[in-house]
């Protein structure tokens, strides 16, 4: 037990759900603690079963955990169960067929977000994270992952999606700096959707060129340079779009 | 390894300190309290139209307005609300219609002097869209 609770993984979920509890305090909803464990218990069975369909030695489900805390997160509570349920079924089908060389391709719980965005034209919402910063304990909280994705895992360059999206803000749209470093959903975003390990690059300096590559296709497909003239789809997030796409051509250079 | 995850959470709350200082400090309010009896004098002007938001979201939905006019979203829904550009969640097509957050009972405004169709929403609940079209 004492071992497990050393692991980053572990260590990640109680992360993700000290934020999950601070975030009750602003929306206190039952409905938020019924779609928490609906969606927990959806990544879990979901990944039991793909697993034994693999004919894998079933684990510690630290990784469907983490998943189905960040859905919880990120989906908004009020929506009709069978949306978050798909959610996490989609995040662990993910997470065990699409799949090369041993290795899945896509950020789980990012994968299931947008699918699910799309089949159902639900917005991601967001909702758990957006408020963090109005308190001093909350936005504490939500540094919390970055003990454990950028020191733990070493995956701090990273964090150039965040400098990077920064300034391209700053100089192209003269959008405050301090308005994009301490905004909690590109904080979230950075510290524990962008470094997901088994996605991203070991090598420090691909983690950089990754991180530079997702804030800039996040910044061109939310920007009004780019997104009147693709008149894209309402619904697709795009944060989650390019940390999928970023996850996809760096693939191969982990 | 104890030490280091002490020293990291001290730095941590300081930082976050810090931030949030920098973040309140010298904030000045644009929020408006908006009367709640019927029986006072309309505090909208002339060239002023006002966008309610309610539980189901904001009414009208669409509002078509000439070039230099105002947009008072009034919060009447019972909880926090957001006027937020689109698109969720980075908010960047039209940045002057990110006007934040807002309690019930208080207003936020904005004065559209540029042509064009501008799609915004509430970052709390997303599904809650409007658009001002500009002439």
């Amino acid at each position: 037990m004492k071992n497990l609770l050393k692991t980053p993984k572990v260590q990640m979920a109680s992360a993700l759900f000290l934020i999950f509890l601070s975030s009750l305090f602003e929306f206190k909803s039952f409905q938020a603690i019924v779609a928490f464990a609906v969606i927990l218990l959806s990544t879990l069975i979901s990944d039991f079963i793909f697993l034994k369909i693999r004919g894998i030695k079933l684990f510690f489900p630290s990784a469907a955990i983490v998943s189905g805390t960040i859905i919880t997160l990120l989906s908004l509570p009020a929506l009709p169960l069978y949306i978050p349920i798909s959610i996490g079924i989609l995040a662990m089908f993910s997470k065990n067929f699409i799949r090369i060389e041993n290795r899945h391709i896509f950020n789980p719980a990012g994968f299931g977000l947008l699918s699910g965005s799309l089949i159902f034209s639900q917005t991601i919402s967001w909702w758990a994270v957006s408020w963090q910063g109005k308190l001093l304990i909350s936005f504490a909280i939500l540094l919390l992952p970055g003990i454990i994705s950028l020191i733990r895992l070493k995956r701090f360059q990273i964090f150039s999606f965040l400098i990077f999206y920064a300034f391209l803000n700053f100089f192209l749209l003269r959008q405050p700096l301090n308005g994009t470093f301490i905004d909690p959903m590109l904080i979230f975003y950075s510290l524990v959707m962008l470094p997901e390990p088994m996605t991203t690059p070991n090598n420090h300096f691909r983690q950089i060129t990754f991180g530079i590559f997702v804030a800039v296709f996040a910044f061109l497909i939310s920007s009004p340079f780019i997104v009147a003239k693709l008149h894209l789809v309402s619904v697709l997030d795009p944060l989650i779009f390019s940390l999928l796409l970023g996850n996809l051509i760096f693939f191969k250079f982990k | 390894m104890n030490k280091k995850i002490l020293v990291l959470l001290i730095a941590i709350v300081v930082v976050g300190s810090l931030v949030f200082w920098i973040n309140n400090k010298g904030k000045v309010s644009t929020l408006v309290e908006t009367p709640k009896t019927s029986a006072t004098p309309s505090p909208f002007k002339k060239n002023e139209v006002v966008v309610t938001i309610d539980k189901n979201g904001f009414e009208p939905s669409s509002l078509k307005i000439k070039k230099g006019q105002r947009v008072v979203w009034v919060n009447k829904s019972g909880n926090k609300v957001t006027v937020n550009s689109n698109n969720h969640p980075t908010h960047l097509i039209y940045p002057p219609l990110n006007l934040g957050e807002f309690k019930d009972g208080f207003s936020v405004q904005l004065v559209f002097d540029k042509v064009g169709t501008f799609g915004y929403h509430n970052h709390y609940k997303p599904s809650q869209t409007g658009e001002i079209i500009v002439e």
